[in-house]
C-alpha cells in the first residue's frame, strides 16, 4: 500500500464526532520501564512498568460543537478515539482517559483555539482496526460489512472493542461485534450494552475473556427487538497478539 | 455551496449605503469610470486555509478586492485625501460587518490565517483618463467546510 497522509481523519470523544472541530492531533504511548539492572550486568536491564497513553489535540472554538462537550471538563473517565481515515478496516487508536484541559488561546491576530489533553486512565491506549467506516448510521437492524483483519489466522488471546454512539433513536438497539473463521458463519464476540433513545451520546469499552478465540473475519451488527429508527455509531476493535492483562 | 453573488452583493450594498461612491460595479471597469469616486468589487484567488481546517474538513478562503477609482484632476492634493479617506471607510465597513451579513464565516481582519485586510494604493490609466486607485483586500473565510473523504 502506498504511503498516506493524514487527510480525512476523524476524532471522537465520549460519543461526539469532533473531527471537524479539531485541527491537529498528537498521540503518544509510553511505558515507564523499571530498572532491574543487576550487579554483574554491564548494561541496563529493564522490565515493563506502567503503560500510559496520551491524546492531545487543538480544538476550534465552536459554541455548538466542541465547546459544550469539552468545556464540561468531565472528571469521570471518558473515551477518545483517533481514526486514520474513515475507511472500514483502517487503523484507529483508542484510550479510556481523563480529560485534563480545555485551554483557550486567543492570539493577537484573532485566532482562537483550545488545547485539549487526555491521558490514559485505568487502561493504556491501543491501536486497532475500525469496524465501521467512520460513523455508521443504521436505520434498521443491519449486518455490517466484513473486515478481514490483517488476513491473520485467529488468535486465542481475546480482544477489546471500543464504541462511540453519536445519536440514537430507537426503542432498543444492541451493537455486537461478531467474528467468523470463514466470512460465513458468525458468532457473537462482544456484545455492547443496549442503547435506546436518550442514551446517546455515550461510549463503552468491552472485552472478551483473555483466552477467547478471535477469528479472522470481524463485523459489527445491530439488532433490535422493539424497533429502531436511526443509530449513529463507530466501533474499533483490538485483537490481542500477546497475552494481555489489565 | 457558497454563493459568490450573495457575498458580492453584500459588499456592494455596504459600499452603496455609504453614499461615497458614484457607482459600484461587480467587475473591473473596461471603460473610463465617471464620477468623483467609483468602486468595483472583483474576485481574487481562492485557496484552502490550513489553520482553519479540521481533521476531516477543509475551509476555503476567497480574496475579494474592492478597487476605488478617483480621477486625477485638480486639485491633486484633494485626490490624495479622497482616496485615503474612502479606503479607510471601506475597511471600516468590513470591520463593522465581518461576517458579511452571515454570508461568510468571517473576514480575516487581522490575518489570523495569513492574509489580512489591507489596501494598496496606485495609479491606472483607463481610456484617456488617469486615476488614483486604492485596492482594498478583503480575505473572506467561507462559511462552509468541505468534507475530506478517503476512497476505500
Amino acid at each position: 500500500m502506498a504511503k498516506q497522509s493524514g487527510l480525512g481523519d476523524a476524532l471522537y470523544a465520549a460519543g461526539y464526532d469532533l473531527s471537524g472541530d479539531s485541527n491537529s492531533v498528537e498521540i503518544s504511548s509510553t511505558m515507564d520501564p523499571i530498572d532491574v539492572t543487576g550487579l554483574p550486568s554491564s548494561a541496563m536491564e529493564r522490565t515493563d512498568g506502567h503503560r500510559d497513553s496520551k491524546i492531545g489535540w487543538k480544538a476550534f472554538w465552536n459554541p455548538t460543537g466542541a465547546h459544550p462537550v469539552l468545556s464540561a471538563l468531565p472528571t469521570a473517565q471518558t473515551l477518545a478515539t483517533y481514526c486514520r481515515s474513515t475507511v472500514l478496516g483502517a487503523p484507529a487508536f483508542s484510550h479510556c482517559c481523563k480529560q485534563l484541559g480545555y485551554d483557550p488561546s486567543r492570539g493577537s491576530d484573532g485566532t482562537l483555539t483550545m488545547a485539549v489533553e487526555t491521558v490514559g486512565d485505568q487502561y493504556a491506549g491501543e491501536w486497532g482496526v475500525q469496524l465501521t467506516p467512520g460513523v455508521r448510521v443504521d436505520t434498521a437492524a443491519t449486518d455490517g460489512a466484513t473486515v478481514d483483519d490483517i488476513g491473520a489466522a485467529g488468535g486465542s488471546l481475546g480482544a477489546q472493542a471500543y464504541l462511540h454512539v453519536m445519536a440514537c433513536t430507537a426503542v432498543d438497539c444492541t451493537i455486537t461485534v461478531q467474528d467468523s473463521p470463514d466470512d460465513s458463519t458468525w458468532a457473537d464476540l462482544i456484545v455492547f450494552t443496549p442503547v435506546a433513545t436518550g442514551s446517546a451520546p455515550t461510549w463503552e469499552r468491552a472485552v472478551t475473556g483473555p483466552t477467547e478465540d478471535v477469528d479472522r473475519y470481524l463485523r459489527v451488527i445491530t439488532s433490535t427487538t422493539g424497533g429502531m429508527t436511526s443509530v449513529s455509531f463507530a466501533v474499533m476493535v483490538v485483537r490481542n497478539l500477546t497475552a494481555t492483562a489489565f | 455551496m457558497v454563493s459568490y453573488q450573495v457575498l458580492r452583493d453584500t459588499v456592494e450594498s455596504h459600499l452603496l449605503a455609504t453614499g461615497l461612491f458614484a457607482s459600484v460595479n461587480g467587475h473591473q471597469p473596461l471603460a473610463a469610470p465617471s464620477g468623483p469616486v467609483t468602486a468595483s468589487v472583483w474576485a481574487g484567488p481562492i485557496d484552502t486555509v490550513r489553520a482553519a481546517s479540521g481533521l476531516s474538513t477543509v475551509k476555503l478562503r476567497l480574496i475579494l478586492y474592492v478597487t476605488l477609482y478617483v480621477p486625477l484632476t485638480d486639485p491633486l492634493d484633494e485626490v490624495e485625501v479622497l482616496v485615503v479617506d474612502d479606503s479607510v471607510a471601506v475597511m471600516e465597513l468590513v470591520c463593522g460587518d465581518f461576517e458579511l451579513g452571515g454570508a461568510a464565516e468571517m473576514v480575516d481582519l487581522l490575518g489570523a490565517y495569513g492574509q489580512q485586510v489591507g489596501s494598496q494604493l496606485g495609479y491606472v490609466r483607463i481610456g484617456d483618463g488617469d486615476y488614483r486607485t486604492s485596492t482594498v483586500t478583503i480575505p473572506v473565510i467561507l462559511a462552509e467546510a468541505s468534507d475530506v473523504t478517503e476512497t476505500p
